[in-house]
């Protein structure tokens, strides 16, 4: 049995030892001078300038430092600002009393958000017109009171007569108006009856659902003018 | 050894590194496909490796006088990249198609699938080796590497690569007479 085991590894790296490529060995070798030519010659021609890796990275690059460059750019109005929220100099504290007992509580503050030197008249402005350019929120919208509720209302279903009651200019054309429809209304369909009755003369005797005239007396529950 | 091969080729048009380029293919070609044979068992696997090494080489060529030895230096990049390839195909089926091609042609029906069975026992004991071990017998097995060189390819020493050149035949041995070879 050892004898046969020892065989049987021989046998198999006799094998490994012996193992060829499939077509032989100058074919595997003209193949891969082959290959290889040609990979060399596609690395040796000049590509596309943005299929070069070096041109994402200059790319890169170059983006990166238009962001730093834009950043350093607003990175100065950004100070102004922080300086206008909270004002550092005395004379801004003198100007502004409400703010000043909140020195000692107020925390300190890192070296990078404290301003120059130079920055102190400019801060002192900011911090006068601090309240002038706050940021300014309008009031939220007040219920209506009745006139205007009623003026809306009127504004929107009324005519012509129910506006005249509200505006002055109108009203005395209004008034006209009407009174024109009457005198017409009374000459159109009085006029026969007043005819009839110069013919026929009737007893003035007022009826007892007129109104009293001014010369009544007051009714005794009346009170007297 | 860059320089030695350059020589050789006295009469050749192109330049340098393609002069050095074709000597390292006439020259090691061969061995680095029995080193990635040895491990993978296919011969489409081993030329794809063998390919891999000089791509590998033509990428690298301005740091190649920088490699002291050459001949180790492609037998270690051929060996990794046949492991890597490795993982990626099966071994058992690579082997049944190994042990066929060692059997015989004008052979009896019934004796040539009782000596598949064999080559086929002795190549799935050896796979069964621990990693190390099979490594390094696969490497004596092309007895074209000294120790030294076994030892720079695994990176391990000498005396590591002795002993566990040692273990692995012993463990083999064992292995295949406790199995009766059937």
């Amino acid at each position: 049995v050892n004898q046969n085991s020892e065989q049987d590894i021989a046998r198999v790296f006799a094998a490994l030892r012996a193992a060829a490529p499939r077509h032989g060995r100058e074919a595997m070798e003209q193949r891969l001078l082959a290959s290889l030519k040609a990979r060399a010659e596609y690395e040796a021609t000049p590509t596309a300038l943005w299929r070069r890796p070096i041109f994402w990275t200059a790319f890169t690059l170059a983006a990166s430092c238009l962001l730093v460059l834009t950043a350093m750019h607003l990175a100065p109005h950004n100070t102004t600002q922080t300086i206008a929220a909270v004002p550092s100099s005395p004379t801004a504290l003198s100007s502004r009393p409400d703010l000043a007992p909140n020195l000692s509580s107020r925390p300190k503050r890192s070296a990078v958000e404290r301003p120059a030197v130079g920055t102190a008249p400019i801060a002192a402005e900011a911090a006068l017109l601090a309240d002038t350019n706050a940021p300014s929120h309008p009031a939220p919208p007040m219920p209506l009171t009745a006139d205007e509720r009623l003026l809306l209302r009127a504004a929107r279903h009324t005519e012509q007569t129910s506006l005249a009651q509200l505006e002055p200019m109108p009203r005395p054309s209004a008034r006209d108006s009407e009174d024109r429809a009457i005198e017409q209304f009374v000459k159109r369909n009085l006029a026969s009856l007043a005819l009839a009755e110069s013919f026929n003369p009737t007893p003035a005797t007022s009826a007892p659902n007129d109104p009293p005239t001014s010369n009544d007396t007051p009714a005794p529950n009346e009170p007297p003018n | 050894v860059i320089e030695e091969l350059s020589l050789a080729l006295p009469l050749s048009r192109v330049t340098s590194s393609e002069i050095d380029l074709a000597a390292l293919v006439e020259t090691y070609s061969a061995l680095l496909f029995r080193v990635a044979h040895s491990i993978l068992r296919n011969q489409t696997e081993a030329e794809d490796v063998v390919q891999d090494v000089f791509v590998r080489v033509l990428e690298n060529r301005r740091s190649l006088p920088a490699v002291r030895d050459m001949r180790v230096w492609l037998i270690r990049i051929a060996w990794n990249r046949a492991l890597d390839r490795r993982r990626s195909i099966r071994p058992e089926q690579m082997d049944d198609i190994f042990a066929g091609t060692l059997i015989g042609s004008n052979m009896p029906a019934d004796q040539a699938i009782d000596e598949q069975q064999r080559m086929k026992s002795v190549l799935r004991e050896l796979e069964r080796l621990p990693k190390k071990e099979r490594e390094v017998l696969l490497l004596s097995a092309l007895e074209e590497l000294g120790t030294a060189e076994m030892a720079a390819v695994t990176g391990r020493s000498e005396s590591a690569v002795r002993a566990l050149l040692f273990r692995a035949r012993t463990r083999l041995r064992e292995r295949l007479d406790k199995g009766g070879t059937a």
